[in-house]
């Protein structure tokens, strides 16, 4: 029987030490689980360990303590080398700013991951630039450096990388916040949509209520532990 | 890696300004390292040629213990030497001349000095070395010039004697038979070193035959050859077909040790002086690798996100700061050549002051030569390249450590 849920965390903790040897405990015992096509947030005040769990998820980090599953694979159990093909295979980002390669054009930088995956450089293209329309990023864009494109712009471009190679999940760590509001919510109703015809799991961490009110489920971390958790029709 | 190229490429190019620094300490490291081994070698070899030219000539047979014990009792015999034999035998030989060489006393009215005569074949020996050059205008020795001499411009000086007046020579000859004889200075020349010049005194073979009473005897048989850095083997050579047992060939590197003694000290200390600019290069591009590489830490980060291997991050910086090691070497390498190409046409003419530096310390060189030499660009490329690489290889293998997470924090 196939696996229910694509991320399935049991128990999660996360301890940091930091210089002064003052163990700060960012997660406290997380058991949560996302499904294959939820859009959710996750929310909270600042240093709740949103951005933890997220790093958690995305394998770029590993637990102090509990386990975690992404795409039936436990993640604890790869190695840094094995973590990196994981995410290449299975995952996209979106931070919240500088997520672009400077050196690197547009098109450059949303063909990275298939690049990676040893793609023939004109199946990139292709997909690059139906991606690129499908997001509304203009032609004339696709050559320029990321330091010739706007903020909003930038962040298409990044929403762009994270889906063309169709990752089974999306981890995007406050995409909205380096943006003003209009340019944000017309970024979200776009990852809203293509969530809806692709079936790809996003799972945010936010403050913004526009993301929170266009999420579907809504899970609230507080002190490292999860506050609420609720799913809106 | 080859997917990686590109982006190795272009991050070098994004900051051109510290690119071109780094990629400038290495040009300039090896040009400058270069240019000076060039003019080292280069003037060695002059010096060196020029010395053989006007002291030892490349090679001579000379008695087993004459280096080491300047006595005429370790003198060569005529009857079992021949000149004219050995340069019919060796095609490589291209000119000879025997000598004989003892010390005297010379007295002129007013004062008296230690001479070293040298008794010489008028007709051969400008053909195997410049030892003496006559002066211009001053009357050279004929063949059968016995009773006259030739002096050393500094000696007649110190003697206060002019072409025309009389000398008188005190010696202790073969198995120390006094010998005095009276001579016509017939000119003065001009040796080669100063202290050569202080002291030499130039007659005829014959006459320093009859002065030393060892007719048929003399000390050295000089050979010119076809090439000067080919002494060594040339000796061996010419060692073979010696049939008399206490007979040796000796090339000028044995004649002249102290040449290469000189050269060996001067380039250790001139190896000091690049190991210096090595480690001020190394650490000038220790320096703006870190900094690279600090400033990218976030696109690390996000790269690594997206699912490049630790490994590839490594490979990635490495492949760029090679590409700059590279290009800067081949370019010192160009801009080297090019130099020392310019500045080989001609040598720089000493100045006084370094004349008689050089004078002091017993060197006879007229201007600084540059060698054009392949040779001579071996230590610098390979020593900059590999002081460039060394000094990249601690901020990359720190990046292989790099996580992810404390790199997306990074900004
Ligand atoms: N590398 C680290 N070393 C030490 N402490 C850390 C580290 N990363 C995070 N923390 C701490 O862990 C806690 C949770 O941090 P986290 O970044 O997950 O919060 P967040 O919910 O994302 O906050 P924000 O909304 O401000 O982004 C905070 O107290 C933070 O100071
Ligand atoms: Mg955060």
């Amino acid at each position: 029987m196939p696996d229910p849920f694509l991320v399935e965390a049991e128990g999660l903790v996360k301890v940091y030490r930091d210089r002064s040897h003052v163990p700060v405990r960012a997660l406290d015992g997380i058991s949560f689980a996302v499904a294959p096509g939820e859009f959710t947030a996750i929310a909270g005040p600042s240093g709740s360990g949103k951005t933890t769990l997220l790093n958690l998820i995305g394998s770029l980090d590993s637990a102090t303590a509990g386990t975690i599953v992404v795409a039936g694979q436990d993640l604890s159990l790869l190695s840094r080398r094995a973590r990196a093909e994981f995410r290449l295979r299975n995952l996209g980002f979106i931070f919240q700013s500088h997520n672009l390669i400077p050196v690197l054009s547009a098109a450059e930088n949303a063909e990275f991951s298939l690049l990676l995956q040893g793609m023939p450089a004109r199946e990139r293209r292709r997909r690059v630039l139906a991606e690129f329309k499908d997001l509304g990023i203009e032609e004339e864009l696709t050559r320029r450096r990321p330091a010739k494109l706007s903020g909003g712009q930038q962040q298409r471009v990044a929403v762009a990388r994270a889906l063309v190679s169709r990752p089974k999940l999306i981890l995007a760590d406050e995409p909205t916040a380096s943006l003003d509001s209009k340019t944000g919510a017309r970024l979200l109703d776009k990852m809203r949509d293509l969530n809806m015809r692709t079936r790809i799991t996003f799972l945010f961490s936010t403050h913004d209520p526009m993301v929170i009110d266009r999420a579907r489920r809504l899970v609230t971390l507080r002190d490292g532990q999860i506050a609420s958790d609720e799913t809106h029709a | 890696m080859r997917k990686l190229f590109k982006l190795a490429w272009r991050d070098i190019w994004r900051n051109r300004r510290r690119s071109f620094l780094t990629m400038g300490a290495i040009l300039f490291a090896v040009t400058l390292i270069s240019v000076s081994i060039s003019a080292n070698v280069g003037t060695y070899d002059a010096t060196e040629q020029l010395m053989v030219r006007l002291s030892t000539s490349e090679l001579q047979v000379q008695h087993r213990r004459y280096h080491e014990e300047r006595t005429l009792e370790n003198s060569l015999d005529e009857t079992l030497i021949d000149a004219a034999d050995l340069t019919s035998q060796q095609a490589w030989i291209t000119a000879s001349a025997r000598r004989l060489s003892g010390f005297g006393l010379a007295s002129s009215d007013s004062s008296s000095a230690g001479i070293l005569i040298v008794g010489v074949e008028p007709d051969k020996e400008p053909g195997v070395s410049n030892m003496v050059r006559v002066r211009t205008g001053d009357a050279t020795l004929g063949q059968e010039d016995h009773g006259a001499v030739l002096l050393g411009s500094l000696l007649a000086k110190n003697l206060n004697l002019s072409p025309g007046d009389s000398i008188v020579v005190l010696t202790q000859g073969y198995h120390n038979v006094m010998g005095a004889e009276i001579y016509v200075v017939r000119g003065l020349v001009r040796a080669s070193m100063p202290e050569l010049d202080r002291a030499v005194m130039v007659m005829t073979l014959p006459a320093a035959q009859q002065l030393f009473s060892m007719p048929g005897r003399f000390t050295e048989l000089v050979l010119r050859t076809d090439a000067h850095n080919k002494a060594k083997a040339y000796a061996a050579l010419l060692q073979a077909s010696l049939s008399e047992p206490d007979y040796v060939a000796l090339p000028w590197q044995t004649l002249m040790p102290e040449l290469d003694q000189w050269r060996r000290l001067d380039d250790a200390s001139n190896y000091i002086f690049y190991s210096f600019l090595l480690l001020i290069i190394g650490f000038e591009i220790f320096n703006t690798t870190t900094m690279s590489m600090m400033e990218r830490v976030r696109e690390f980060g996000v790269m690594m996100a997206m699912g490049l291997k630790p490994h590839q991050v490594g490979g990635m910086v490495a492949l760029e700061l090679a590409m700059k090691v590279l290009m800067g070497t081949v370019a010192g390498f160009v801009v080297a050549v090019v130099v020392v190409y310019f500045l080989g046409q001609e040598p720089i003419p000493l100045t006084a002051g370094m004349k008689e530096m050089y004078d002091d310390i017993g060197f006879v060189t007229d201007g600084i030569y540059f060698s054009s030499k392949l040779s001579i660009y071996v230590f610098p490329v390979i020593s900059v390249a590999l002081m460039a690489l060394a000094s990249m290889l601690f901020p990359v293998i720190r990046m292989r450590s790099f996580s992810p997470v404390k790199a997306l924090r990074a900004l």
